[in-house]
Order: structure tokens, then sequence, then C-alpha cells
């Protein structure tokens, strides 16, 4: 092989080039992830200096049953599947809604284009305090309005009630990302040839008949993709059940049990054992999410 | 398509009014909630007054403005690393063919799917070990893991979309790979650079978990952290005329950066999206 | 003098090899244009010799020094590509300069220089303008400017034309052989997929097929002398009539030549070898002469008027096609039967292996 200068010139840039981003992601990311894995094993506390490792005790041992016995996870795990199954559901066929009308060219529409971004823009915390102020149970907008469109016999305290509180969270998740949803619909519906409408509009397809037999198989791949990726993010949900109810367990997701048991009972061992089967379940579906996506994405780059 | 009849098109606009009701009444009702004070909070009313009381209170009675400027501290730091270390390696990534480059492409996509709470036990430990709880660089480095990998992601589907000739016209122009890449690349890269940007600064800016966990002191909180964190007189009077006042302060910017790049958001959206 | 050569140049991606071994010396200051199908590797060996792509096998050497390690600015070459790639930030000033400015140059000898390149380019007025806001020729000239002026050894021009309309061409075209005759020293390289721009521009062609060099000559070599059935059939449009041929020595002398039934004609040619060997016939459509007496009886299935001349498309008996130019003065309709003549100065014979039989008249 005579490699040219020039080529030895790039691979040698590259390197260069890659080096600071690897340092800074192994540095923020490999070596403390590396860190919980172990700390899963061991019986660290912030407390104590000390620890030594224990095994899969954290997990399982027959003492005390460890977290595969520990109610309260089981809850924190249940509390995540149905946040994420029901949010990503909702939020998906209202992102195709919205992203169907948004493709409909109409006056104003860059307007409302922007609107629909507001909610996404809004950091967690903020509409967490800006929803639970609507949803106060004493001075809130929602249980006003609820009551005089007579919707409502009595002020729900939603936050307090555990039937309730769940399915507020899932309702602010749902207006704080259904645009994103939507915009990503929208991309990739801007991006089918208009003709295909045209062509079933001569035909006298019904308009519900073309958007599931031409347009949502077209959509689907995009679609696809943002809804795994919104999966898996939902699956990780911390701020909003934080900032809304804090600790509470009736809304407690898996993030929130690592960090209650890491940093308000020092309990690192038993948090990082937490935390470390959620990474375990995000990283088991991202393995499969990457493994049948493959081809598309080695496509993505030269 | 837009429907024809006059029923249809009535349907439409309503649907239409509902959506843009369901995006900013929530944070209209904020504002309007802001100007309230005392026992104005107590009645559901919805055309705003002009009370500025718990603008001031906000600042007065907390280091409010001190949390936003840390806020602001470590959105632009976080920013400004993340997109020069992101350019660089995105032209190893797009323009060089080495071996492992899919392994590696696919292994930064992984870490954007990190769950947070996984790096956290580890992370707490390193920044206490480096002496840096409690303070703006800890947090700086611990937004890398949610900012770095996207924006390398992001800016490398950008960078591979630049014609192939514009680089070897470079070379022959006796061009080194830095130089192609500050010269000739970086100056095409600026759409695509601002909303990389904008992305990494959103995320930083609205950063919760290692911000509260990794900062103690009141002074060094950023303003996520400041407003879940906000409390009364007493412990179960919340103040939520200074809470709606400090959401509004901090959520104004970023409307306002959202609807100017708007389309370059949706850009960079996408493309971290769609590809992957 | 030898500017450049290449000798048994390989190059490889992967598995797949694109360029098999080539060898060809171009002589200081000639117009040499790289022809041939797409995917004939013509394309690739231009990058090849550019510092582009590395050469996987064999040498590569520029005024006598091997160049192979070397990147490209540092082999004297410079390159006009098929996009132009035009730097779309800079203006036309900047374009130019841009390769002066790496090299940190003293800023007024930039100035001049590239001043003095807009000047011949007649690309002064346009200075200040972004790429965008300039035609395609004037861009053209642009990409062209920027490689005068790094004054290289070796110009390379990839397919530069080939985004140009019709009308553009023609006259870029001219522009280009007016930059041959006014850097008599530089060596030009050009890649092209269009004959017309082969055979107009070129001091020599190199035609290429699936990687390697099927024929290296002046324009009308190639025209009159095609080495082989590929050359032959590429070079001249449209293409030549190839006809399967029985061949045995004639006993009056000559070649007695049998199309099949009732089709024979001696032919006052000869050959180095058996003519047995000979399998092919071939004849270009302007060389074909209707004649009463011809050799060749077909009857007529279409008529193509293009004004100045004319194309019959026919058929003989066997079933085998052929097109016959005309001088556009049409009489023969479809269904007509007529006969050609085949004049023995401009027959070509090829051998089974498509090799051209060398043949000479008598």
């Amino acid at each position: 092989m005579q490699g040219s200068e020039l080529t030895r010139a790039k691979v040698r840039s590259a390197l260069v080039f890659l080096a600071p981003m690897l340092l800074a992601l192994a540095l923020a990311a490999g070596w403390p992830l590396g860190r919980t894995l172990w700390f899963a094993f061991t019986d660290a506390s912030l407390t104590d200096n000390g620890y030594s490792f224990i095994g899969f005790e954290n997990f399982w041992n027959s003492e005390w049953g460890g977290l595969l016995e520990d109610g309260n996870w089981w809850q924190a795990v249940g509390n995540t599947l149905y946040f994420t199954f029901v949010s990503v559901a909702l939020e998906t066929v209202l992102g195709v809604g919205i992203a169907l009308a948004l493709d409909v060219p109409f006056r104003g529409r860059a307007i409302v284009r922007a609107a629909v971004l507001i909610p996404w823009a809004i950091p967690t915390v903020v509409s967490a305090k800006m929803w639970g102020w609507m949803l106060h149970d004493q001075f809130g907008l929602i249980n006003d309005l609820g009551m005089s469109l007579g919707l409502l016999d009595q002020p729900v305290a939603w936050m307090a009630n555990s039937a309730t509180a769940l399915t507020a969270i899932v309702a602010v998740d749902v207006w704080k990302t259904t645009p994103f949803m939507a915009l990503l619909v929208l991309a990739a519906l801007q991006m089918l040839p208009r003709d295909i409408y045209e062509a079933a509009r001569i035909d006298g397809i019904h308009p519900v008949r073309v958007f599931f037999r031409v347009t949502l198989p077209l959509i689907r791949p995009a679609l696809m993709v943002a809804v795994i990726f919104r999966g898996l993010d939902a699956l990780r949900a911390f701020d909003l059940m934080y900032a809304m109810t804090a600790n509470n367990e009736s809304t407690m997701t898996m993030s929130v049990f690592a960090r209650q048991q890491l940093v308000d009972f020092q309990d690192v061992g038993y948090g990082s054992a937490a935390a470390a089967l959620l990474f375990v379940m995000v990283a088991v579906l991202t393995a499969a999410v990457l493994t049948l996506g493959r081809v598309r994405l080695t496509g993505g780059a030269r | 398509m837009m429907p024809r009849t006059l029923a249809g098109r009535a349907g439409f606009y309503a649907f239409i009014l509902v959506i843009m009701l369901f995006s900013v009444f929530p944070f209209y009702y904020a504002v309007v909630s802001s100007f309230k004070t005392g026992s104005e909070l107590f009645e559901v009313t919805y055309w705003p007054t002009f009370n500025m009381e718990n603008y001031v209170s906000i600042f007065t009675e907390q280091p409010f403005g001190r949390n936003i400027l840390n806020s602001v501290i470590v959105a632009f730091a976080v920013v400004a690393i993340s997109l020069t270390l992101g350019v660089l390696a995105s032209y190893a990534l797009a323009r060089v063919s080495f071996r492992g480059r899919g392994l590696l492409l696919v292994t930064i996509l992984a870490v954007s799917m990190f769950p947070q709470v996984a790096v956290l036990s580890g992370m707490f430990e390193m920044i206490r070990v480096l002496g840096m709880f409690n303070s703006l660089p800890g947090l700086i480095l611990a937004n890398m893991v949610l900012t770095l990998p996207f924006t390398v992601w992001v800016l490398t589907t950008f960078m591979t979309e630049l014609p192939k000739e514009l680089e070897e016209a470079a070379f022959v122009d006796g061009a080194t790979p830095l130089q192609v890449v500050r010269r000739v690349f970086l100056p095409l890269m600026g759409p695509a650079m601002a909303a990389t940007g904008l992305l990494a600064f959103i995320v930083a800016w609205n950063e919760f978990l290692f911000a509260l966990t990794f900062t103690l002191s009141n002074e060094m909180r950023t303003v996520p952290v400041a407003i879940a964190l906000i409390t009364g007189a007493t412990q179960y009077e919340l103040p939520w005329g200074n809470i709606m006042a400090a959401s509004v302060i901090v959520t104004v910017p970023l409307i306002v950066l959202v609807l100017i790049f708007q389309r370059r958001i949706v850009a960079g959206l996408t493309a971290g999206a769609v590809k992957g | 003098m030898t500017e450049l050569s290449l000798r048994g140049l390989r190059k490889s991606f992967g598995g797949h090899e694109a360029i098999h071994g080539v060898d060809l010396d171009i002589p200081s200051g000639e117009f040499v244009v790289f022809v041939g199908p797409s995917g004939c590797g013509k394309s690739t060996l231009l990058r090849l010799i550019a510092g582009l792509e590395d050469i996987s096998a064999g040498e590569l050497s520029i005024d006598g020094a091997v160049v192979n390690a070397l990147p490209p600015a540092k082999r004297g070459v410079a390159m006009v590509f098929q996009s132009y790639a035009l730097y779309p930030h800079m203006t036309v000033f900047e374009n130019i300069a841009f390769g002066l400015t790496l090299k940190r140059r003293d800023k007024a000898e930039v100035d001049r220089r590239v001043r003095e390149v807009a000047a011949t380019l007649e690309l002064t007025e346009l200075l200040e303008r972004l790429p965008r806001e300039l035609s395609g020729g004037q861009r053209q000239r642009v990409a062209i400017g920027r490689a005068i002026v790094r004054q290289p050894k070796v110009f390379l021009f990839d397919e530069p034309l080939s985004n140009l309309d019709a009308s553009l061409r023609t006259q870029m075209r001219g522009e280009i052989a007016n930059l041959h005759e006014r850097l008599p020293d530089v060596t030009m390289i050009y890649v092209t997929h269009d004959q017309v721009e082969a055979m107009t521009l070129a001091d020599r062609i190199v035609v290429l097929r699936d990687g390697r060099v099927e024929q290296v000559g002046r324009p009308l070599e190639l025209y009159h002398q095609p080495a082989n059935l590929f050359v032959a059939g590429f070079i001249g449009a449209p293409s030549m009539n190839f006809l399967a041929v029985q061949v045995s020595a004639a006993a009056e002398g000559g070649l007695a030549c049998r199309f099949g039934e009732g089709l024979e004609t001696t032919l006052p040619l000869g050959i180095g070898g058996a003519p047995e060997g000979v399998k092919t016939l071939g004849i270009r459509p302007e060389h074909l002469e209707e004649h009463p007496e011809g050799a060749l009886a077909v009857t007529v299935e279409r008529v193509e008027n293009l004004g100045e001349s004319h194309l019959v498309h026919a058929r003989l008996p066997g079933g085998a096609t052929l097109i016959a130019r005309g001088s556009g003065a049409v009489e023969a309709k479809a269904g007509a039967k007529l006969r050609y003549a085949l004049p023995p100065g401009h027959v070509h014979l090829f051998l089974e292996d498509g090799r051209s039989a060398a043949a000479r008249q008598l």
C-alpha cells in the first residue's frame, strides 16, 4: 500500500480531531458510567468512605430482599412503563394530527408553526410549575374551569391523589412534547411528493383512506424513529416528576427512585444498582433498535 | 389538503385554534399569574394586570440574578465546548474513512440515549474528587454527557452533506485538513452550527438533575433548580406569584430564540433524528 | 522529454480493481483527453494523477520524479472540477487567491497575480462577486482562473463542460482550446465522455474501457485506424456498422467476403495473418456508397432527415442492420430495396478477439 501523504494527513488529522471529543466523552460518560456499574455491586454510601464488594446483594439477597423484592422499585418500574407507553402513544397520535393540519397551506401557518414550538422550548421544571399552579387544588384554573363548565362537582386535589397524579404528569408531558413529535412528522410529510395527493384526489379517494393507505406507510420510517427516540427518552424521565411531586411514591419513576436512594438516603450502592438496572434496560432496547436500524445508520455517513 | 366544504373549513380552523390555545395558553396563564400578588392569586382571571411586585421580590428575596448568571455561564460554556469539539470530530467522522468509524458513530449515538441517572453516582464521586462539587465547572463537565453526543451526531450529518469536491479543490489548492475545516467548511456550516448550538443551549439551560444533585448552596444553583426549590415564608405556602415570575423570566429568552431560529431548530432536530 | 509518466498504474477499491495497470507517457505541453463510457475509470485515473486517490500499485512520475506519495498541492497539478467546486462563501477574488494565501505569500503579490489571471479570463469586473451571482460560463472561468493562478505544470479537467448547456459548451470548448495555445508548456489532461470534445480538443486521445487503455492516438488516427472493435464503435456517431463475415483468400488476389446467402464480394485487401481469422467487417455509415451493383443488398426500414445529411436504417437479408449516411437528398422510402458498395479504403477487418486485422489495400 503506497498511501499518499494526503490520505495519511487526513487520517492523522482525524485522530487528532477526534481525541478531544473522545476524551471529554470518556470523562463525562465512560468513567462515571463504569463507576456507577461498579458501585452497584458494593455497599458504598455517601456517609462512609470505606466500602466493599458485595456481589449481587443489592439486586437480591436473602436478608432484606434487595432491589428485586423492593415494592417501591417495582412501583417505580410500573410508573415508568405506564408513563412511557401512555405519553408516547398520545404524543404520536396528537403529533401526527397536528402535523397533518400544519402541512396544509393556510394564512398564518408560520405563526401557528412557531407557536407550537413554545411548549417544547419551555424548561421542563418551568412547565411542571406552570401546570402545578393550574392544577392547584384550591386556586387552580383547571378546577375553576371544570366547575364552571359543570364537569367537576368539587375541586379535585390532582397532585395529592395517587390516582390522578400520574395522569396529570402524563398530560403535562403530552403538552410539552407533542410539538417535538409534530415537527418531526411535519418534516417527514413535507418530503413527500405532492403529486401523490393530487393523483389520489383525481381518483376520488377519501382523504381518510389516503392517509392510512398512502401517507402513513410513507412517513412510517420517520415516525418509527421519532417514537423510538421519544420512548427511550421517556424511560429515563426525571425532571417532570421530581418538580411536580418530588419523591412521591405514586408518581416515582426509575430515575427518581435511583436518585432518592443515592442522594436522599445516601445509599450509593443501592441507588447505583437501580440506576444500573435502568441503564441495562435502556441499553438493551437501544442495542435492539440500533441493530434493526443498522443499515440506515451507516448510510448516514460517507 | 384543505377541506372544501364550508363546514370542513370551519372545522379545520377550529382545530388550528385549539392547537394555538393548547400551545400558548398555559404560558399566557403563567404570565397573567406572575403579575398577581396576595389574594389576587386566589381568584382565576384571564386578563393581565401589570403589577411588577413579584418580579422585584424574586431578585430581592433570593439570589435569582446570580442563578441566571450561573445558567448563562454554564449554558454558554457547554455550547462553546460542545461545538468546538463537535465540529472537529464531525470532520473526522463525516469526511475521513478510518477503521472503526461505524462503531464510533454507533457508540456516540448510544451515549446520547444514556439515562442521566446512570452516570449520577460515578459523576458525583468524580466531581467530589476533582474538587468541583457545588461549582460551575462541575456542572459544565456533567452537561457534556448530554450535549456532546448529539452535537457530534447532528454536525456529522450536516458535514456529510457538504460537497466532496469543495474539500478536494481545497486540497489541490494546498490546504491542510485543519485549514479545510476552518476556512472552507466552517463558514458553510454557519446555519448548522447555529441550529446545533441552539439545541445544546436549550438542553444545558434546562438541565435539572445534575444541577440539583451537584450544587448545594443557593448561590451556585442554576435557574431550573432555583425555581423548583423556591419556598415561601412557611413550609405550606408556596409563593406562586414569585414562581410564575421566575418562570416567565427564564422562558421569555428561550421563546424569543425559538421563534427567531424556528426553521434552523427544526432542521437540526430532523437532521439528528430522521437520519438516526 | 517526458513530463508525465504512468507505469503500471493500478487502483483498487476494496477488492474491486478499477484501474488495471495503465502505462502512458505524456510529453510536456500536450493536450491529452481521456475518453470512454461511464465507469471506464477515466475519472479515477485523473484523480490518481491529481493525488486525490491513493495509487494501489505502479509508479506516477512528473518531471522524472516519482510523486506517488506527494499530496496534490506538491505535485504541481491544478484541477478544474465537474461542479467547479467554487468556495461558495468567498468572492471571485478570494476563490482565485485561496491557494496563494495558504502559502502566506506577500499580499501585494497575491493581488497582482490574481488580477493578472482575472484580466486574461475577463473576470476583472466580477472579482467582488460571489459564485452564486455568476452565470455557468463565468463560474467555469473562475474555476479555470483558480487553477491557472497556481502556475501548474499539469492542468487536470474533470468533465468541466458537462454542466453547461449546448451553446455555452461550444463556446467554452473554444476558450479551453485557446487556453492551451496560450500556455504551450502546460500539460493538459481532460476527461470527458463526449467524443466531440475529445476529437476537437485533443492532441492525443486515450480511450479507456473497464480500467484498461484500449488505444492511444491522435484523433484522426483513432477514427481511421481503430485498434479494435471497441474503439471503432466508440469513436464516430452514428457508430461504425459491424457485419459478421466469413473471409477466405480469393483466387485473383484480395479477400473473398461472404455475408450470408447470396451476399458475396471480393475486396482488394490484404492482411498479415490467415484470412479465415477475420470474423467482423466494419464500415462507417458515412463511408457506405449507394451503388446499383454494390455488394450489400438491403431493405430500407426508416429514413431520418437531419437537414445537412440523412441516415438510412436498413436491414440485410440475414437480419443484420446497417446505418448509412447520405448527402441529404433523400429518395429512398421505407420498404425500398437498395444496394451499398464497400469502398475498400474504408473497410475495417477485425479478428475474433476484436483486434483489428490491419487490412491494407492491394
